[in-house]
């Protein structure tokens, strides 16, 4: 979005992977949009709260830093109980924080499989089961699952990553049927090549061939993802659930 | 104006009395009422019908029914139900139990 229409003004957000790449892009998109926002990093840096705090001062909204480890099921829980305590409503949840990883199936271990599952399916589950009883209460809210393009296509090199994703996406079409009476919407958005930290773990060769098989011929600017999430996290998506949203300039 | 309505006032398997409570709108709830409460609320019963209420015994108290029935009780009595105690909770008299993990005295 290039200029602040408010689409979510009084709406208030959780957002997971705020500090950096896509995460940082929804948390200034959002921002812009007049949304409140419970930011989610790994840890405190002052980098990220001065990011914050700028943010806040510029759009007059809420942003509140919330700190937890994705991998650790009791910090979950205490960031969710932070969350709750403030006794504000939350609408909408983007599940963005995760972990890259390129390795050939029979090249991965069982560890990596284990640590990338846990970042980017296991984190999210539990993460959204708690929220969504905050938006059961309420009878409302809409629930973003940052997936990728690797979750669907089933590309060479991806099939830890791919298939955490791909769970990742289930998971949200489960939601947004189970939910739905609950006044609960759950989409996805499958970005491809994204211009973040993520691609440094992919081989140049690899990244070059998803470049020009790209129908707009480029990657991604973490902006263009986030301006999905602020269409989904917005009520001009009110009649939008279930769905996977690829954000990949076409192939 | 008074509003009087009847409200249980002792634990959940005994049924035998109940009290006229003047509603002053003062008052705060008791766990029983606010228990009741959320069970009347997520299923669209009456109070009497509480006691025998198991899950699935209306068709209200289906999945959906009941993850409003355990959001209304977290809200009731600010607490965060474990998983394992969503699954079991399988009937009024079993709620009453499992809250009991939750230092909830019904």
């Amino acid at each position: 979005m290039t200029s602040g229409s408010e689409l979510l003004r009084g709406k208030n957000a959780v957002i997971t992977g705020c500090n950096r790449g896509i995460g940082k892009a929804i948390l200034e998109a959002f921002a812009l949009q007049g949304a409140n926002i419970f930011a989610c990093a790994r840890k405190e840096s002052a980098g990220f709260l001065k990011l914050i705090q700028g943010l806040s001062e510029k759009y007059s909204v809420s942003i509140t830093p919330v700190y937890f480890d994705a991998a650790s099921i009791d910090e979950i829980k205490s960031a969710v109980k932070q969350i709750a305590a403030t006794k504000q409503r939350v609408d909408i949840l983007v599940n963005n924080a995760g972990v890259g990883y390129s390795a050939l199936f029979q090249m991965s271990t069982l560890d990596k499989l284990k640590e990338v599952f846990d970042i980017n399916f296991t984190a999210p589950f539990v993460l959204t089961q708690y929220i969504t009883k905050l938006m059961v209460r309420q009878r409302s809210g809409s629930i973003i699952n940052i997936a990728s393009i690797a979750g669907i296509d089933g590309d060479c090199g991806k099939s830890v990553y791919g298939s955490s994703k791909a769970a990742l996406i289930c998971m949200t079409k489960v939601i947004a049927g189970e939910l739905g009476r609950s006044g609960i919407r759950a989409n996805v958005i499958a970005p491809g090549l994204t211009d973040t930290e993520m691609i440094l773990c992919m081989p140049k060769e690899a990244i070059r061939e998803k470049t020009e098989s790209s129908n707009l011929g480029r990657i991604a600017k973490p902006s263009e993802v986030a301006d999905a999430a602020v269409f989904l996290a917005s009520d001009n998506a009110s009649f939008i659930t279930g769905q996977v949203i690829r954000v990949d300039g076409g192939s | 104006m008074f509003i009087f309505h009847v409200s249980i006032n002792r634990a959940s398997t005994e049924f035998d009395k109940i009290s006229l409570t003047p509603d002053l709108g003062l008052l705060p709830m008791t766990n029983i009422e606010k228990y009741n409460k959320a069970f009347i609320e997520a299923f669209a019963v009456k109070e009497q019908e509480l006691p025998k209420m198991t899950y699935q015994c209306v068709a209200t108290w289906d999945s959906i029914g009941h993850m409003w029935l355990i959001t209304a009780l977290e809200e009731a009595f600010d607490i965060m139900m474990e998983t394992d105690d969503i699954i079991d909770l399988s009937s009024y008299t079993k709620g009453i139990e499992i809250l009991k993990k939750y230092d909830v005295r019904i």
